[in-house]
């Protein structure tokens, strides 16, 4: 089977004036099956964040190469950009931070899909019906990312990513900001959107957390100074970890 | 938060919002006298009557008359229209020219930035009016070369102002995410930048109408704003400088005239700027 995402030798450079330069990440590949959900972990500074910056395209590559569905995204700008868009969607760290706060969050939710072309009443009723899907009241399109509490500003996040219906969603620490209770919701949610789609959805779940990687994803990357330090399913990876970091990273959550 | 510190906060809240009312209002009526200033002025404000020259104010003429015997309250009605309108006007052509080139510059960053804010630095080197009136030599007199003049030297403040902004919500992930929601540059900027940014420039603009109405009469004044016989407030009071001694009230209407609606316009931009401060709004 084809991989939905594959990531080859994929580096990124920080060039500082005065400074040497700084390899955020250096050379990660990996490939991401259809349906399959890969967990990426790492301590903050690991390179998590700027991997996921360049898969999205929000950030250029120094080196290497994207494939996303078969076709190399690497390089690619304006309007390719923007239909690569509708197969790959993001959910970010900052609940609130990620909704424009001066729109409401139906504003939010449906901006792809008007983007895509569809009518006002038409976006109207998917915001809505993407709101309950994401276990949210349909008057939460109207409320402003003030208003709202993290966790149902993540779920709002949620529905935004999953209103083009992309094949593969990004979750960039998407738990990290809200409390265990709100967190464990979140992946619960994750979770059942993911089995209502079938294989249709891949999910690439950045976090720190490991227990909730566990509980999510059926294989582990372990990420150490913008390298892959170790592979494997979040068990075998708890049960008897390899490298270093992935000892400590374990340590840390006992 | 205790109690009584809640309670201050509701009473600075009301007085802030009472003040923006009775300002707002008094400001709305200055201009609305000056949209209709030719319905309201009593006699002709460019009639001469030297029989009646340097006449102290009277029934008749409430601010007397200046040294042609036109009627000061005429005059100065009349004069509002150039005096208001040039200013709130140059506030408008400046705070578009501003924000655009603030924008553009904060959005691109990189070599666009480095030349437009260079240029900006450029104009900002130059000490205002000075400058103001260089531009207005150089172009002759007149109100509108005035106006130019004026937009010259004050565009670079709120091209910073814009750039500052921008380059500081250009980063938050809403942008992120409305770029992965499939939005052009133009519209990020249009619906996403612009309307995050634009309070702080709305204030600033609030607070500058006042000065730029000094600017404007101190221009005239000078003598390179609006040309004789045209009523405008900064022209009439250097018109009649030298009757200052001898018929007083000719210099002291227009300049009460000036004195009371760049305060009131400052007072107005102040009350402005409390009310959008987020401290204020209660929450």
């Amino acid at each position: 089977m084809e991989p939905i995402l594959k990531v080859k030798d994929l580096t990124a450079i920080f060039r500082r004036p005065g400074q040497p330069d700084f390899t955020a990440v250096d050379h990660v590949s990996f490939s991401l099956m259809p349906g399959e959900c890969l967990g990426i972990i790492g301590e903050s500074g690991s390179g998590k964040t700027t991997l996921v910056n360049m898969i999205t395209r929000l950030a250029d590559a120094d080196e290497g190469c994207i494939i996303l569905d078969g076709e190399d995204i690497t390089s690619c700008r304006g309007r390719k950009l923007r239909s690569v868009y509708r197969r790959m969607q993001m959910v970010f760290q900052s609940p609130a931070g990620s909704f424009d706060p001066k729109r409401t969050l139906g504003d939010g939710i449906g901006e792809s899909l008007k983007n895509a072309g569809l009518g006002r009443e038409q976006t109207k009723k998917e915001v809505e019906r993407l709101l309950i899907e994401c276990g949210l009241a349909p008057e939460f399109a109207g409320r402003y990312p003030h208003e709202v509490s993290g966790g149902e500003c993540q779920r709002a996040a949620i529905a935004r990513a999953l209103a083009v219906n992309p094949k593969l969603l990004i979750c960039d620490e998407a738990t990290s900001a809200l409390d265990v209770t709100v967190q464990k919701e979140i992946i619960e949610l994750l979770g059942r959107l993911r089995k209502k789609r079938g294989g249709e959805l891949s999910i690439l779940f950045i976090s720190h957390d490991l227990a909730l990687v566990q509980q999510f994803c059926e294989r582990v990357l372990v990420m150490y100074e913008g390298r892959i330090a170790e592979e494997g399913s979040p068990d075998e990876i708890i049960r008897n970890p390899q490298a270093a970091c992935t000892r400590k990273l374990i340590e840390s959550i006992l | 938060m205790s109690e009584v510190t809640v309670r201050v906060q509701k009473i600075k809240k009301d007085t802030v919002r009472t003040r923006l009312l009775i300002f707002g209002v008094i400001a709305l009526l200055l201009l609305l006298a000056s949209i209709f200033s030719e319905h309201l002025v009593p006699c002709d404000p460019y009639l001469q009557d030297l029989a009646n020259a340097k006449a102290a104010p009277s029934a008749a003429h409430w601010f007397g008359t200046d040294r042609y015997g036109r009627d000061m309250l005429s005059r100065v009605i009349i004069g509002s229209r150039v005096s208001i309108f040039g200013a709130l006007l140059l506030v408008c052509i400046v705070t578009l020219i501003g924000t655009a080139v603030g924008i553009l510059s904060g959005w691109c960053s990189g070599k666009v930035d480095t030349v437009l804010m260079r240029m900006a630095d450029i104009f900002l080197a130059f000490p205002g009016l000075v400058f103001a009136m260089a531009v207005a030599g150089v172009l002759g007199g007149g109100l509108q070369n005035a106006i130019i003049a004026l937009a010259a030297v004050t565009w670079p403040k709120y091209a910073r102002i814009a750039r500052s902004q921008t380059l500081s919500v250009k980063e938050l992930p809403f942008i992120k995410a409305a770029k992965l929601a499939g939005c052009g540059t133009l519209q990020i900027i249009t619906r996403h930048i612009l309307p995050n940014i634009i309070g702080s420039i709305l204030v600033t603009a609030m607070l500058d109408i006042g000065t730029m109405m000094m600017e404007l009469a101190g221009l005239s004044f000078l003598g390179l704003g609006a040309k004789p016989p045209a009523a405008e407030w900064g022209s009439m009071v250097s018109d009649a400088r030298s009757l200052l001694t001898s018929a007083p009230w000719v210099v002291l209407a227009p300049g009460g005239a000036i004195f009371i609606s760049v305060m009131v316009f400052n007072l107005l931009g102040d009350s402005v700027r409390d009310y959008a401060d987020p401290k204020m709004r209660g929450r």
